[in-house]
């Protein structure tokens, strides 16, 4: 059973970790975005859209969880027996998007933040501080695909 | 020594005298330039209009609950009016007296709202003394006693019992009243010993009080506080509700407002005309296919006028006007967000427009998406009304619903279901259009998404060939250009004659020396601009590090395998979230409305971030890997003369 027990931690990983890192993100990235739609509710559309974006990572994390549970078994139907080297596998695939989601989704938030201030100097202007935070997001959609490409490449 | 008589004169010169006779006027330091007052003036009452608008509109909104329809307020609840009508208002409505009025109920209100605050203070300050049965003016001095009212924290109080006690016949102190942390009291001392009691007070922090209104006992004085509050409360709700009748007046308002605001720019537009005696001129930049419209429309004004083009002159930084046909425009929605190429650059809205629709598709697939996206943002346009030039976006998502529908159904995604689940007869149906299983065969998908990859970039490069030579730089487009093409052509070929795809495995030597030919190549043309022989070579050798990005760059496209797989699973979770809730709850029809309303919220959760994510991730795509092939952006945007209004929308009588 140790080989399910690691294959869940990975999964417990990924969630955490990813989630972790869009909850930092959105966290910084709306506390500056407060300030902005005091100084204009209008432009609140604009600012929950910046704070959205870290919140991809969480979301990634949770898909390489719930494509190692469903590898396992573990959402309905027979839970499959694993070798512990399997779920050692499963939990080191888990790991590219636990790691990157916590680093890019803390960073994100930041260049998220930073965007604020185009949203209320530039309003005009926003589409760019999205892609500029946007940027960040990619080192997250890398990590996703190395986890699920390894995921699908187990064997179980 | 007195006051000078001044005169007032009007100088009158020939227009290529201007500079020197200004220059001249400030040598001379005698005279003061009086402004075009009338000019000024009107700018300035307009200013001074709008911003009393600006401040009533507002003001009557809040406390004027109009019923705007959700439809309304989801258009953004702009009044239609012809011009006609604006003229008629505009006459018809004194906003000056409306302005007043609110001006003087607002420092009403703000009078009263203080006079609360200030009761309130003074309750909180009276609130502990209510025992206190006297007003605190009668508690005088006598000739040998003093007095004074004052508060303790607890602790602090037994504390300076403790030491009282020590001169108990100088001092008497008679608790008022205790609150919760301090205790209030009345201290009175024999005048002999004043100083050692006020030192005794102080050491142990005792706050002595003022207490507001102190001819009146404070419980006296608290209970006319309320009701002084209850009447001006009252006066408020009055004002308030008086402001509310404005609302009748609020569209003639807003309709001023607006016009106000044009007749303003206008105003301020005489700062760019050039007058002399009887003429006037004004300089503007316009897009050369608007140049004869432009004409005819100023000759339906009066026949006296004429424009020419002048020369531009060098250096001069030309506004970019982005100018695409009926199909390409909306796509400028995702060039603005990068910014507009400069003067002499090619547009690169028809260049990434068909890219970005692909890359959409690929970064969403799943069929059901593209049709619900396509088919809201069509309805959106059409029952939000949005006005021709705010449509681009919603029309980049019917073409990137599309296109989702067509990689969707190739790829077999359909809601994320499992095909294999369904029906035999409708998993055959969507098996029909499947071509790939991306979840089964992510390689391959990642073979196409790199492919696309490449050769975007291969047409990026191309792009830049096609413009050079255009320009007549024919040299740079081979040795650049060229070169570069010739070695992603031949590294494709080799690529794929290695996998043994469309061409054989023997071939892969000959490609392979087609690359070593394209590097020798690219190593000879890219230090042309050298001078030495040796660096030369170097910078050429140094320009193959322009491989690495390339790499980079195609890798980058693996994005999109990504994207579409989250979508995807995500949808398959969601899936699988609702059916397990449904066979969770005891009784089968409140499962499937439990199922339901997950499946809904959902999809329609997923579709929400995904549409993002694929909008700003192709968007990226032709940002980062795309654009810098050809262009480096960084124009100035062509920023038109136009009526801009905050709560108008002109309908023409045309229409």
């Amino acid at each position: 059973m140790i080989g399910l027990a690691l294959a869940v931690l990975g999964a417990a990983l990924a969630v955490g970790l990813a989630g972790t890192g869009s909850a930092l993100g959105m966290g910084i990235a709306g506390q500056t975005g407060t300030g902005v739609v005091s100084e204009d509710p209008e432009k609140f559309g604009k600012v929950l859209l910046l704070e959205a974006l870290p919140g991809t990572q969480g979301i990634y994390g949770f898909l390489a969880a719930i494509m190692i549970l469903q590898k396992v078994g573990l959402l309905g139907g027979e839970v499959v027996e694993i070798s512990n080297e399997v779920g050692l596998a499963l939990l080191f695939a888990s790991l590219p998007i636990a790691i990157t989601g916590l680093s890019s989704g803390l960073m994100q938030g930041k260049v998220s933040a930073g965007g604020m201030g185009i949203v209320a100097k530039k309003p005009g202007e926003s589409g760019k501080g999205i892609v500029l935070s946007a940027m960040v997001e990619t080192y997250a959609v890398i990590g996703l695909l190395a986890t699920i490409l390894l995921i699908t490449g187990i064997q179980v | 020594m007195g006051v000078a008589k001044v005169k007032k004169i009007e100088l009158v010169g020939l227009l290529k005298n201007k500079r020197s006779i200004i220059k001249r006027l400030q040598e001379t330091g005698a005279v003061e330039l009086i402004g075009d007052q009338t000019h000024e003036a009107a700018i300035q009452q307009l200013e001074y209009d709008i911003a009393q608008l600006d401040f009533a509109i507002p003001f009557i909104e809040k406390f004027y609950s109009e019923k705007i329809s959700l439809l309304n307020k989801l258009r953004g609840n702009k009044i239609r009016c012809t011009t006609k009508e604006i003229k008629e208002v505009q006459t018809t409505t004194d906003h000056k007296t409306i302005t007043e009025e609110l001006t003087e109920i607002d420092s009403q209100l703000t009078e009263f709202r203080n006079h609360i605050t200030k009761s309130n203070e003074e309750i909180e300050i009276l609130t502990p003394w209510t025992e206190l049965s006297s007003p605190q003016a009668e508690l005088e001095e006598t000739g040998k006693t003093g007095i004074v009212l004052g508060s303790f924290s607890i602790e602090q109080f037994e504390e300076f019992k403790k030491e009282a006690s020590a001169i108990e016949k100088e001092i008497e102190i008679s608790i008022v009243q205790r609150a919760e942390k301090t205790v209030q009291l009345m201290v009175v001392y024999t005048k002999k010993a004043q100083e050692s009691v006020t030192t005794l007070l102080q050491e142990h922090g005792f706050v002595s009080t003022e207490l507001p209104h102190k001819d009146h006992a404070p419980q006296a004085v608290i209970d006319q506080l309320h009701k002084d509050i209850e009447k001006w409360t009252i006066q408020i709700t009055a004002l308030e509700e008086k402001i509310g009748t404005f609302g009748t007046y609020l569209r003639n308002l807003k309709i001023v407002r607006d016009a106000f605001f044009w007749e303003k720019e206008q105003r301020e537009a005489d700062r760019f005309i050039q007058t002399t005696d009887k003429s006037f001129s004004i300089h503007f930049w316009v897009a050369e296919d608007h140049v004869k419209k432009l004409q005819s429309d100023l000759e339906q004004v009066t026949k006296n006028v004429a424009i020419e083009e002048i020369e531009i002159t060098e250096g001069e930084e030309i506004p970019v006007p982005l100018d695409n046909s009926e199909l390409m425009s909306p796509f400028e929605s995702v060039t603005n967000i990068y910014g507009v190429p400069k003067s002499d650059e090619p547009d690169p809205t028809p260049l990434l427009a068909p890219f970005f629709v692909v890359y959409f598709g690929l970064a969403l697939t799943d069929a059901a998406y593209g049709i619900i996206l396509a088919i809201g943002a069509y309805l959106a346009i059409k029952i939000l009304d949005v006005p021709k030039e705010n449509r681009k976006l919603f029309i980049v998502l019917i073409w990137g619903g599309i296109s989702t529908f067509i990689f969707g159904a190739l790829f077999g995604g359909w809601f994320g279901i499992d095909l294999a689940t369904l029906p035999p007869a409708a998993e055959k149906f969507f098996r029909t259009f499947q071509v790939l299983d991306s979840l089964a065969e992510p390689i391959t998908v990642l073979l196409i998404t790199m492919a696309l990859g490449i050769f975007q970039i291969m047409v990026g490069i191309g792009i830049k060939g096609w413009w050079d030579i255009k320009q007549g730089k024919v040299v740079d487009a081979i040795m650049d250009q060229g070169t570069w093409l010739f070695f992603l052509g031949s590294a494709v070929l080799w690529i794929l004659a290695t996998a043994e795809f469309i061409f054989p495995a023997s071939m892969a030597q000959t490609f392979l020396y087609l690359i070593y030919a394209a590097l020798i190549a690219i190593v000879l043309t890219q230090g042309r601009a050298k001078k030495n022989i040796f660096l030369k070579l170097l910078g050429g050798i140094g320009s193959l590090y322009g491989l690495v990005g390339y790499f980079s760059d195609v890798l980058s496209y693996s994005r999109l395998l990504a994207l579409g797989l989250s979508t995807a699973i995500i949808a398959s979770v969601v899936n699988l979230v609702a059916f397990l809730f449904k066979d969770m709850m005891p009784w089968a029809p409140l499962g499937w409305v439990v199922a339901i309303v997950i499946l809904v919220g959902g999809h329609i959760f997923n579709l929400a971030i995904n549409v993002l994510g694929a909008y700003i991730h192709s968007g990226r795509l032709q940002f980062v890997e795309y654009f810098p092939k050809f262009m480096e952006g960084g124009g100035r945007r062509f920023k038109p003369f136009v009526k801009e209004s905050k709560y108008l929308r002109v309908i023409n009588l045309e229409d």
